[in-house]
């Protein structure tokens, strides 16, 4: 299955993820992120900047120019000691609504629920 | 149509903000470029791959609204009133500050006649008129005049008399008129015997931008005579002329 609309607040913690590992601009990052997901999963890519510019007006991430190997300038995206604080958070929550979710499922499926 | 243009021109068709349309367009062309390139890159036609690459952004309708909301905008024929607005709201505050550094506690910004203030005993009160220009302010009289008695510590009678006036100075930069004015207490006896220096006073109490209104205080040795006029002369030889038509007497 190729999810295509992300639950709320997610498509942040993925970008903000993607970025902890080093500065990309935006087709690397969507590149990146087939390649985690091992092209299991894919983002409208459209999608990802307003995304972006919401974490960059919110201090999350910054950017920067470098020139493209067509000589080309593109613009970059640097995460932020807050962006980073904020990927905790956003981390922290993920785990929390995997676990419920995780015990509901199992609960459902008349498994005992995982310690 | 180029799919890149097409798709680009279809997001800023909903960014009203001229910096985010071409922050934006910019963006999403090089986002394309890069994603046809790859593509490419592994051997997939240009054309096709410029599709290709169209199709995986998604909705640009959707983009362009979420991108939309994320830039500011101000509608062209605003700006100008909003700078308007902002430039007398500037000086509105800083004539509040230097009003307020002058003025005495019980000022009252209202627009309208003096009223005078009681002290002592009244022994009469009458129209005032008149006025004159000392300097570039404007001084004239309005409302109802009124003369005082008191007793001074050493048991003499003092006579107040107060006119109400309003001085008018266009300039905005100018000081509070109270300090500006040398206020060289004068008057002239109506026998012509010459000039006096007594007190004078004046006592804002009100403020406009371009007007202060108060009450003006003679301190008098003796009653006026009639109509006698009262002169507030400057030090420059400036005089305002102030005249009492007293309730009960008529004009001579």
């Amino acid at each position: 299955m190729r999810p295509d609309h992300l639950p709320a607040g997610s498509a942040s913690l993925l970008a903000l993820s993607l970025l902890a590992s080093g500065d990309k601009y935006g087709y690397e990052m969507i590149a990146a992120l087939e390649e985690k997901s091992n092209h299991t999963f894919t983002l409208k890519e459209g999608t990802l900047y307003p995304v972006l510019h919401t974490l960059e007006r919110a201090g999350a991430v910054t950017v920067y120019q470098r020139e493209a190997p067509t000589g080309r300038q593109r613009k970059y995206y640097h995460i932020t000691p807050k962006g980073r604080r904020l990927l905790e958070e956003k981390r922290e929550q993920w785990h929390s609504f995997r676990a419920l979710v995780n015990a509901v499922v199992a609960e459902a499926d008349g498994l005992p629920a995982p310690v | 149509m180029d799919p890149f243009i097409r798709y680009c021109d279809a997001v800023c068709l909903h960014i009203r903000s001229r910096t985010g349309r071409a922050d934006a367009y910019r963006e999403l062309r090089d986002h394309l470029e890069d994603h046809s390139a790859a593509l490419a890159a592994r051997g997939v036609p240009d054309r096709e791959a410029r599709v290709q690459a169209v199709e995986a952004m998604g909705d640009p309708h959707a983009v362009g609204r979420e991108l939309d909301r994320l830039y500011p905008y101000c509608p062209p024929a605003l700006a100008p009133v909003l700078l308007a607005l902002s430039l007398l709201l500037l000086l509105g505050s800083v004539w509040m500050l230097w009003g307020e550094a002058d003025l005495q506690p019980r000022l009252r910004f209202q627009t309208g006649a003096a009223e005078y203030v009681q002290e002592g005993t009244l022994l009469r009160s009458g129209s005032a008129s008149g006025g004159g220009r000392l300097g570039v302010y404007t001084l004239r009289a309005q409302g109802s005049a009124a003369l005082y008695q008191e007793t001074g510590s050493d048991g003499t009678a003092i006579l107040r008399l107060q006119i109400p006036i309003t001085i008018a100075h266009p300039q905005l930069w100018l000081d509070h008129p109270g300090d500006a004015l040398e206020w060289p207490s004068a008057y002239s006896s109506p026998r012509g015997e010459g000039w006096y220096a007594l007190p004078v006073q004046f006592e804002p109490q009100w403020a406009g931008p371009f007007r202060t209104g108060g009450v003006l205080t003679f301190v008098l040795e003796e009653e006026p005579d009639g109509t006698a006029p009262q002169v507030l002369r400057a030090w420059n030889g400036q005089r305002a002329v102030f005249s009492v038509e007293w309730e009960g007497e008529s004009a001579s």
